[in-house]
């Protein structure tokens, strides 16, 4: 039996809340219910928090951080990554340090950052954008060597320019590699970001969650989780999702 | 050394119509310490606004020879005459239509063919017409604002055919444009193709391994042998428009085919 998408949807949301609801039946301290989450989360929204500031506002913060760093990332890989294109020599380079860039761990970067720029926002950015460029520089690079040379021949046999070809067959090209990177860096950027504000930033998700942990409060800590979580769904499916199915509507064939 | 066979010599080439003259074209690749020479001493000559075949078995060189008649790769030698004039390889004003139609899928039908216009500097103001009149050349000026995975395989090949056409270029190459098209499109477009020719009147250089699309559509058939040598000129005098399957032009085909086996058959026993 095949169901709806919306019946599914409501199976799998209303099995997650009784699956909550029965944790919170079992030690209420540690897993504070839906009930008890959901009025914090209302609460913080439209009272504030204690510190004064409403829930979207430190929501607004750590999202235009995010949003900072993944427009850094991309850019910085689509830069780097033209230049491989056009320069064996920064390709080999690049790609030989690549596996280095990648590695070292996400909370070495941002304290090392923060050392070196001080407990803010650029640090924040800068850190998260270290951390992510390399992963959208795999996938802007693997798009540019997907490249079907075919169509260069074509260009060439038509007298394109190396402009017109950059224009209308590379750049077109990469546009889903660069899409297929955004989403995914937006899905991974903001972790990363809270974690960085959790070390020392005094607004933002991160800030509230360390401030309620030392308090002991879970249930404060699971509100701001869960306001987060709500904000990039909302992000990936009401705006990234349709964003792509316009600009590639050329592959609905 | 090529050999026409006595029929090919009865050219219908008159005196006062514009050739171009290829003599002692050659091309040879270099593979590590290995030279492999695709062809070699290739003499012959082409109509202008006639439509020649260039044929042979896969692997002959007849892509390779296009590309060197284009310009898109420099010959090792050889002249090319035009009107007797001596011209540099890939002076030739053309428009290439590929195996694939490999078209822009990002593009509408409309934007690929005003890329090869842009890339060509035809002015602005002049494309959109140029874009139109050749769409409808080709039957497909309702697709103008489709995206090329949303047409068959064949309308693809027509947008190709289109988009070569639409700079209006000297010559018209055409790499095996139907080969990968089903028999009965390839059919229809053959056809069509012909009607665009001469309503066009433009010189067309088409590359097949299908001796009887070549036949079906040819004035003048230059065979390739499978070690890059021209063996055999055949000129097709059957008068258009032509019917497939017509007599005469089974009679040049299977003649045609006959020595061509013939030739394969000596040039077998000269290497035992």
């Amino acid at each position: 039996m095949k169901l709806r998408r919306p019946a599914r949807i409501a199976i799998s949301v209303g099995a997650f809340l009784v699956f909550w609801i029965a944790l919170s039946m079992y030690d209420g301290r540690m897993f504070p219910s839906p009930a008890i989450v959901g009025g914090l989360m209302v609460e913080f929204v439209i009272k504030g928090d204690i510190d004064g500031q409403s829930a979207l506002y430190h929501l607004w913060i750590t999202f235009s951080r995010v949003l900072m760093a993944t427009a850094l990332a991309l850019g910085l890989a689509l830069i780097i990554g033209v230049a491989m294109k056009l320069n064996d020599g920064v390709a080999k380079a690049f790609e030989a340090w690549l596996p280095v860039w990648m590695t070292p761990p996400d909370v070495v970067v941002i304290l090392i950052v923060m050392v070196m720029v001080g407990f803010n926002t650029e640090a924040v950015v800068l850190s998260v954008a270290f951390v992510y460029t390399p992963f959208a520089l795999v996938t802007i690079w693997q798009g540019l060597q997907d490249i079907d040379t075919e169509l260069i021949e074509m260009a060439e046999s038509f007298g394109a320019s190396q402009r017109q070809i950059w224009q209308a067959i590379f750049l077109p090209h990469l546009l889903s590699y660069v899409f297929a990177s955004l989403r995914h860096l937006f899905g991974m950027t903001w972790k990363v970001a809270v974690i960085a504000e959790v070390f020392g930033i005094s607004n933002g998700v991160g800030s509230r969650v360390r401030f309620w942990f030392l308090q002991g409060n879970i249930a404060e800590v699971l509100a701001y989780s869960v306001l987060f979580i709500g904000v990039v769904l909302v992000i990936e499916y009401l705006i990234l999702s349709p964003i792509q199915n316009r600009a590639f509507a050329w592959r609905q064939a | 050394m090529s050999q026409p066979a006595p029929t090919a010599m009865t050219k219908q080439s008159e005196p006062n119509s514009d050739v171009i003259e290829f003599s002692n074209l050659r091309k040879s690749f270099q593979s590590g310490n290995e030279t492999f020479t695709v062809f070699e001493d290739l003499d012959f000559e082409i109509a202008e606004g006639g439509f020649t075949s260039i044929m042979g078995p896969s692997g002959c060189g007849k892509s390779t020879l296009l590309n060197v008649i284009s310009g898109l790769i420099p010959p090792d030698g050889g002249e090319i005459r035009h009107n007797g004039e001596r011209v540099e390889p890939g002076s030739f004003f053309y428009g290439y239509v590929f195996q694939e139609p490999r078209l822009l899928d990002w593009l509408t039908i409309g934007e690929n063919i005003r890329f090869a216009l842009r890339a060509q500097e035809v002015p602005p103001e002049d494309q959109s017409g140029r874009i139109y009149r050749y769409l409808e050349l080709v039957g497909l000026e309702d697709k103008i604002d489709s995206y090329p995975q949303q047409l068959s395989g064949g309308m693809r090949q027509r947008i190709g055919i289109a988009r070569a056409l639409a700079i209006d270029p000297d010559i018209l190459f055409m790499d095996e444009p139907f080969s990968s098209l089903d028999e009965f499109t390839a059919k229809e477009l053959r056809q069509d193709l012909l009607e665009i020719w001469q309503e066009t009147g433009k010189t067309i250089i088409f590359v097949t391994h299908n001796s009887s699309e070549a036949v079906f559509l040819s004035d003048s058939i230059l065979i390739l042998d499978g070690n890059g040598k021209l063996f055999d000129q055949v000129s097709v005098d059957v008068p258009r428009p032509r019917q497939i399957g017509h007599e005469a032009l089974i009679e040049t085909e299977s003649a045609m085919m006959e020595r061509f086996f013939a030739h394969l058959k000596t040039t077998s026993d000269d290497e035992q």
